[in-house]
């Protein structure tokens, strides 16, 4: 019976999540939609296009088990795939204005998937399909607000919240088919190196060494690249536990893009792709509302208004299109075009990933910041050992760094110990955190509290310090201080303890 | 929430399809890449040269990927033709830039890994055809009169980018055969 409560909350609480908790803003996704077709035309399409399929032997036409073998070959003629490339181009600039949102996007999707697959049969895998569905997802809901067809008298509908859910449940599975090949192939195994070695073969292999790749793979970091391929593996896998709450697949995804922007410069490898879905999830209602007040979208908003719906579509046509074919097929003309050591295809895309990393970045310092505030509002107690002159010293040193907190010597207040549940021998081997809300926390946990709640960058020494890993190296620090404190500066002879006493602890 | 599990099932189908046979389109899948031994301060890559005798019997040399000319990237299946590199363990298609640091270095050498049954693909008439007119192109149009791949296994000293052992593990002429 109990089992079955259990089960029926798990079910409750996941339905919940899925069908209410990711309510999605029109217009935030109306400023996804934009978004997305300017990066798609200006940045995607040119560096995902199959244009340079052409130079190779039919010969090498492999086409993979799937929708390809389907295909008739004429779909490999350099007159189709120079069309499908401009139908994508011209379905992706017509989304962009929201004409026919919906015919629009599943065209994009249907092409752009086909001239992928081509790519696909020769083998070139760019792992990019993934984005061009999201037309397909979206399809009948991005085109609600912003958009022309927003003008006509039956606009499309508002995106049901499940659907988000199910995008981010896609997601996690794509994150955590990169994870699962990683994890059997021997990242985690410190006798083989895996972030090491795509960076030796980008540097040396593949020639990516711009940015900052030379610095990156001279430094003497061998322990922290067994430790990135660890982190690689847990940021993947963790997509698929922090699907479930909004919340921390933002954190998730925060990490994920200052990720990508780490190895955009130390590996040449721009996933810009990554970038443009993550993006999905991000809560664009916010800065849409504000976009809608600038007098820039203003003005572009009154100018698109007094144009017929014709003329918009027209000059979309007509301006994006072209842009995005010449992006293409520039890329092939200056392929050998370096900036700042950079080749020409992986300037846009690094730009893009460059823009997500600083999001990201700012958005884990937000929410470390979020964090420290909230753990220095919780006010507590320093109960230290006033026989003790090392102890007494800490004290003071402490009791001038901290806001909410006080600082109390425990003989000077008769009954304080007994309050929180201590004794006077729990107070001479150790000092103690004490607070209305939780247990008395004692050892290393106390000094690492008592940081926290200090003022300037003692904090993050305090959060460092509970940290899994140095959390048992400090452990191991403050009872080596507590067992020698006599010998510590400041301490005397009444600063000693005996062993056994602290070994009760 | 049938969906959701569908998706969950259709993305195993698709990854279990890519590790044991070959990554299927469209799917839903990341790229992964294999860990591979530890090599300390060497790192270890097979490369191939694209090797010529011209009409006087002048011997020339040129990276493999200069096959590729502009089009900047060379596809797995193109590397089966010119390189014979097989997906690795992962099911992950390779591409080759010949814009390569060892490429440029050693003047005339590119990643690949050996493929036994090539032969096949080179005998191909129409690969032929396009193997002959891409090594004149690669040779600044000279007349070529025979032409072969080489493999050479290199030992790369990762501080100085030079190559400290360099192997000869394979010779494939392409033409005349």
């Amino acid at each position: 019976m109990t089992a079955r409560l259990r089960l029926a909350t798990v079910r409750a609480h996941l339905e919940t999540q899925i069908f209410r908790a990711w309510a999605v803003d029109g217009r935030g996704l109306a400023l996804y939609r934009i978004s997305f077709a300017a990066v798609a035309l200006l940045v995607l399409l040119p560096s995902s296009e199959s244009l340079w399929t052409l130079e190779y032997p039919r010969a090498a036409i492999t086409p993979p088990p799937g929708l390809m073998p389907l295909m008739p070959e004429i779909l490999y003629s350099p007159w189709l795939v120079g069309a499908l490339h401009a139908l994508v181009a011209a379905g992706l600039a017509l989304v962009l204005v929201g004409w026919r949102t919906r015919e629009s996007s599943l065209g994009v999707a249907a092409a752009w998937v086909l001239l992928l697959g081509v790519g696909y049969s020769f083998n070139k895998i760019d792992h990019n399909v993934v984005v061009a569905l999201v037309p397909l997802l979206l399809a009948s809901y991005w085109g609600s607000a912003w958009s022309l067809d927003a003008r006509t008298e039956r606009p499309p509908a508002a995106m049901p919240p499940w659907l988000m859910a199910f995008a981010a449940w896609i997601l996690s599975l794509l994150m955590l088919s990169a994870a699962v090949p990683k994890l059997l192939s021997g990242w985690l195994d410190p006798t083989t190196g895996a972030v090491d070695a795509i960076m030796e073969q980008q540097f040396l292999v593949h020639g990516r060494d711009a940015l900052l790749a030379g610095v990156a793979r001279n430094l003497p970091w061998n322990v922290g690249l067994e430790l990135l391929d660890w982190g690689a593996v847990v940021l993947e896998g963790c997509f698929v536990f922090a699907v479930v709450s909004q919340y921390r697949l933002r954190f998730v995804l925060a990490a994920a893009l200052t990720f990508h922007l780490a190895v955009a410069m130390s590996m040449n490898i721009a996933f810009v792709g990554n970038v443009v879905l993550y993006a999905l999830f991000v809560p664009l209602g916010a800065l849409s509302a504000r976009l809608a007040r600038s007098p820039a979208f203003l003005g572009a908003r009154a100018y698109l208004n007094r144009r017929s719906t014709a003329t918009v579509v027209c000059g979309a046509l007509a301006t994006l299109t072209p842009c995005s074919l010449l992006l293409a097929y520039s890329s092939t003309w200056l392929v050998d075009t370096e900036l700042f050591g950079l080749p020409f295809s992986l300037w846009t895309p690094t730009l893009v990933v460059t823009a997500g990393g600083i999001v990201g970045a700012l958005v884990l310092l937000s929410r470390l910041r979020k964090a420290l505030m909230g753990l220095r509002r919780v006010s507590g107690t320093l109960l230290f050992d006033e026989d003790c002159a090392f102890c007494t010293r800490y004290a003071a040193w402490a009791a001038g760094r901290m806001r909410r907190a006080t600082v109390l010597g425990w003989q000077s207040h008769p009954g304080l110990l007994e309050q929180h549940g201590l004794t006077a021998n729990d107070g001479m081997t150790s000092s103690w955190w004490v607070d209305d809300h939780e247990s008395p926390i004692g050892g290393e946990r106390t000094i690492a509290r008592s940081l926290i709640a200090m003022t300037g960058i003692w904090p993050l020494l305090g959060l460092a310090l509970l940290v899994p890993g140095i959390s048992y190296a400090s452990a191991v620090g403050y009872r080596l201080i507590a067992e020698n404190r006599s010998l510590m500066p400041g301490g005397t002879a009444s600063c000693r303890v005996e062993s056994a006493r602290v070994a009760e602890r | 929430m049938a969906l959701f599990i569908l998706t969950a099932g259709a993305v195993l189908v698709q990854d279990l399809l890519r590790r044991n046979v070959v990554e299927p389109f469209p799917a839903l899948l990341m790229p992964s890449f294999a860990a591979r031994p530890s090599e300390g301060e060497t790192y270890t890559v097979t490369v191939a040269t694209l090797e010529a005798t011209d009409g006087s019997n002048v011997a020339l040399r040129a990276p493999a990927t200069m096959l590729a000319r502009d089009a900047g990237v060379i596809p797995t299946s193109v590397l089966r033709l010119i390189a014979f590199e097989e997906l690795d363990s992962t099911g992950r298609a390779g591409t080759l830039s010949p814009r390569s640091a060892i490429v440029r270095r050693l003047a005339g050498q590119h990643v690949g890994r050996t493929r036994d049954d090539a032969a096949a693909v080179v005998d191909h008439p129409e690969v032929t055809r396009w193997l002959r007119a891409r090594t004149t192109e690669t040779f600044g149009g000279k007349r070529i009169r025979a032409a072969q791949l080489v493999w050479h296994k290199l030992m790369v000293d990762r501080n100085t980018e030079r190559v400290v052992a360099d192997d000869i593990i394979k010779t494939v002429p392409l033409f005349p055969r």
